[in-house]
């Protein structure tokens, strides 16, 4: 049972997660100007189905919450209300919320509350602010039962009873318009009906104008109505959970008549545009800075104002200003809380949850066609195996070649199953870039190119981290605040451009703005000062600019929030380099910056060289090869005792002998006479160009990589390990990582296994 | 494997007691809880990895993933010997920080499976470096021979993988 609630979970989540990504993307393509129905229209069948799918599945503080997001998308898409920036704004929060619940879920976590309740009561107020299509009743009730849910639970009810009221109890008024298909699905209003009265007293009223004339009566279908109201001390929740299983069916409404948990408030029907813009002409509050932050606190605020709420001329006023103070305590609130989520990203747990693709059809096609393919290869093998003749030989050559055929295209095809466009990741920057630029008050434009770029799944989950972290940093420091864009002649709006494009087997990811550039003269004083590097070396410019991607390293003057915590480049170069990758960054004073993320097209294969060091078989990724030569023992020197340098045409690059790698490998030189006719395999990373010593060379084959970590853990200068024809194991090198060793091994290590002959 | 399965069989499947696989290292018998153990195999080349301890002799191929081979004797400080015809290797597969390891040990001979109730297990007393008493889950008494029942979590996971991490950072 259990188990199986599980699977559901998973799919309720994976569909709402979807859901919200709809949401999102749909807000931040709305413009509040045309207010494209279809856009709303995608954007409110998004969250129908996340309220749907919560309420189904038993998650009711989902449904609950998505009910007032829906109601807002659904006034838009029928266009009684117009979109605006406070709404979109609202509604992203909104969408928020929501990932921050459906997390809580996924990883049995809690969920930030009080954010939750914020949001709900900013989409509350803007429901009351509408434009008079719904009565003032209703706007009243509206905005009391949700202002009784924002209240925290510790709101006091002990009041509640000494509130001149007739039962006591709160008094729900709730229309039920069920569609017209909810008998064909087995509902029955009223076991509903009986369901609710076991709340308190419930009064039923029939609606019965829909009802045809009985020769067109359709027994099948339902033209009635109710209007119920539930005189019950019971929640909302309470009374939503009896109409779990027709929400899809029927038009809910439920609101609260008369509440005496707390007294509420109108809005003003002329009020335009939601608190927001109500606080702006409220009047001046003389302490509201002064107010701590604490929910008890606002409760009090707003119970202050409303216990002396006296139906007079003031009370629009009061309301207002109630509403000022609301907002600047759950504002106060907010920045007290705000440090929590990003605390709590960091000690999350990784989620149990199970990662999974959406395939192409065409792909999986593709797959099963050249297993067929494989299959009759395989029978016409098998039928030599039956009788074989000298005369067969040739066609058990070609079927031969034809298995090798189908095995590459068959390896090929499902590499490309796990391959996905890299729109998913980008995807997630529309929205950083309008949060920052609002943040940070800068005027930013956004501009993708290449989001059909296919990218492996792997890589893809480890490249989104990095590239925010790049992308905050073209935003923070990079493009420059409107005005001394103006200054410098620039337009005010700043570009920040993201491309993702193949290159010679590597995908390239390019972040670039039009921002300041980086400082050199700061970098290279903030190295100095740091000891990165010595005042006395000469760099070129782009030296300079990578050192950036040392450790410790943030000339951010100081330190924001978005960016500058002096973790930084040094962790993204980090994380691009654990999945092999590169980056390189270029800059211009006042044009601009350029990062360029150069990533392997998958992690699972590469093109390798095989070479051999003493008995063992190595495998050298084609990729960071630039040739191979054989050795000319009269171009080696030797610095120190353990630096070898080799005059490599006009340069002179350090090299090391793949066989003293480790103690147990290979054969030690003695003289480099031996080297005589030994390679030298010159690889480049980094821009840093180094030889290394391998006795033989022989195949170039694509290998699949197999990591060092699953049975054991990562071994420094190798990437992994393949297997190779013979069932062999050959080590995989990472030639970068490789020469650090080399570099870094003790002297003695080094000159015990080449002894220089002179 | 099937050897294996063939032992097993002779010795009735009992479902009471737990079931050990003993090998033997230079003379005395260890065992493994036989539910770790994937299979049995002869010794082979393997392929040699730098920069390990002494006692990671490599890895091997097997079945398409790359499994790291241990040299009891080698971890346990005993004097090396030649392999010959009846050294063998024992995959295992243990969980250590959550995490499945599949490992070779490379033994002297795979002695029997036995049937060891764990209440007839003597704790096992304080010994030395090379064998902590971490790794033992006690010590068994059959026909009057000792036998050490090893917790293979505990020895690969700590005795094993840790300390060859502390080896590669220093």
């Amino acid at each position: 049972m259990d188990d199986g609630f599980d699977e559901i979970k998973q799919i309720f989540l994976e569909e709402s997660y979807e859901g919200i990504d709809i949401m999102e993307q749909g807000l931040l393509e709305l413009d509040p100007n045309t207010c494209d129905l279809d856009k709303v229209n995608e954007i409110f069948r998004a969250a129908h189905s996340i309220k749907g799918g919560g309420g189904t599945f038993g998650f009711t503080e989902i449904s609950d919450f998505t009910h007032g997001a829906e109601t807002l998308l659904d006034e838009m898409r029928n266009e009684k209300r117009n979109a605006s920036d406070t709404i979109i704004q609202v509604l992203l929060d909104c969408v928020d919320c929501l990932r921050d619940m459906l997390d809580g879920i996924r990883d049995d976590s809690d969920h930030d509350k009080e954010q939750a309740k914020i949001v709900q009561n900013k989409i509350a107020v803007i429901l009351k602010s509408s434009d008079g299509k719904i009565t003032e009743e209703q706007t009243i009730t509206v905005s009391a039962s949700d202002k009784n849910i924002d209240l925290p639970e510790s709101a006091p009810n002990e009041t509640s009873k000494i509130e001149p009221d007739l039962t006591g109890f709160n008094v729900w008024e709730i229309l039920f318009t069920p569609h017209d298909d909810i008998l064909q699905s087995g509902n029955e209003p009223p076991l509903i009906f009986r369901e609710l009265s076991n709340l308190g007293e419930l009064e039923i009223d029939l609606n019965q104008t829909n009802l045809p004339e009985f020769k067109y009566l359709n027994a099948k279908q339902c033209y009635l109505s109710w209007t119920l109201i539930l005189r019950s001390d019971c929640e909302k929740i309470d009374i939503e959970s009896s109409f779990d299983w027709v929400t899809e069916q029927a038009d809910i409404q439920i609101n609260l008549l008369v509440d005496n948990d707390s007294p509420t408030a109108e809005i003003e029907d002329k009020a335009p545009e939601g608190f927001i813009d109500l606080s702006a002409y409220a009047n001046p509050d003389p302490t509201p800075s002064s107010k701590p932050a604490e929910d008890s606190k606002e409760t009090k605020a707003v119970k202050e104002v409303f216990d002396n709420f006296e139906a007079n001329s003031e009370r629009e006023e009061k309301i207002i200003a109630a509403t000022k103070q609301i907002e600047i305590a759950k504002q106060n609130n907010l920045k007290a809380t705000a440090k929590k989520p990003a605390k709590k990203e960091n000690s999350k747990p990784p989620s149990p949850e199970q990662s999974s693709i959406r395939v192409s059809t065409d792909k999986v096609d593709n797959l099963m066609d050249l297993v067929g393919e494989l299959v009759i290869t395989q029978s016409m093998l098998a039928r030599f195996g039956k009788d074989y003749s000298e005369e067969n030989l040739e066609e058990l050559k070609d079927g031969l070649a034809q298995l090798e055929r189908n095995a590459r295209e068959l390896q090929e095809s499902s590499m490309r199953i796990r391959m996905l466009p890299i729109k998913s990741v980008f995807s997630r920057f529309p929205r950083l870039i309008r949060d920052l630029s609002s943040q940070l008050g800068k005027k930013i434009e956004l501009q993708i190119e290449g989001e059909q770029t296919e990218l492996d799944k792997i890589v893809m989950e480890k490249i989104g981290d990095p590239m925010v972290h790049l992308v905050r940093n073209s935003i923070d420091h990079g493009i420059e605040l409107p005005e001394t864009r103006i200054s410098h002649g620039k337009p005010e709006t700043g570009v920040l451009h993201l491309n993702a494009y193949h290159e010679a087997g590597n995908i390239v990811i390019e972040i670039k703005d039009d921002g300041a550039g980086l400082n050199k003269e700061r970098i290279l004083s903030k190295a100095i000062e740091n000891n990165i590097v010595s005042a006395e070396d000469e760099l070129s410019d782009d030296a300079i600019h990578n050192l950036i991607f040392q450790p410790g390293f943030s000339t951010a003057d100081e330190v924001t929030d978005i960016s500058g915590r002096g973790v930084g480049m040094d962790v993204v170069k980090r994380n691009i380099h654990d999945i092999g990758g590169r980056v390189e960054v270029s800059s211009e004073e006042n044009v601009g910056t350029t990062f360029l993320i150069r990533l392997p097209l998958t992690l699972a294969i590469l093109d390798g060289q095989l070479v051999r060091a003493g008995s063992d078989i190595f495998v050298i990724p084609l990729l960071a090869m630039i040739e191979s030569v054989l050795i000319d023992p009269s171009q080696i020197s030797v610095i120190g005792n353990d630096s070898i340098v080799y005059q490599f045409r006009e340069e002179y690059i350090s090299i090391a002998d793949l066989s003293i790698y480790g103690p147990i490998i290979g054969t030690n030189v003695d003289n480099f006479n031996v080297m005589a006719d030994h390679l030298l395999v010159v690889c480049e990373c980094d821009g840093i160009k180094f030889g290394i010593i391998v006795e033989e060379m022989s195949d170039q084959q694509q290998v699949v990589i197999k990591s060092l970590d699953v049975n054991y853990k990562h071994v420094q200068g190798l990437s992994g390990g393949t297997i190779l024809g013979d069932g062999r194991v050959a080590l995989i090198l990472d030639p970068a990582d490789f020469m650090d060793y080399c570099m870094n091994i003790d002297a003695s290590t080094l000159s015990s296994s080449i002894s220089i002959n002179s | 494997m099937s050897a294996l399965a063939d032992t097993t069989q002779t010795l009735g499947m009992s479902s009471d007691n737990d079931q050990y696989l003993t090998f033997v290292l230079n003379g005395q018998e260890y065992g493994v809880d036989i539910l770790k153990v994937q299979g049995i195999q002869g010794w082979d080349n393997v392929t040699k990895l730098p920069n390990t301890p002494e006692y990671i002799l490599g890895v091997i191929n097997l079945r398409g993933s790359i499994v790291p081979i241990v040299d009891m004797r080698k971890r346990f400080h005993l004097n090396s010997c030649e392999y010959n015809d009846i050294t063998v290797v024992i995959v295992v597969k243990v969980e250590c920080n959550n995490e499945e390891k599949t490992v070779g040990l490379v033994v002297d001979a795979v002695s029997e499976v036995y049937n060891i109730d764990e209440s007839c297990l003597n704790p096992a007393p304080q010994l030395g470096s090379a064998v902590d008493t971490e790794y033992v889950m006690g010590l068994a008494t059959i026909d009057e021979k000792m036998i050490i029942l090893l917790d293979v979590d505990t020895l690969i996971g700590k005795g094993i993988l840790e300390i060859s991490e502390q080896l590669q950072s220093i």
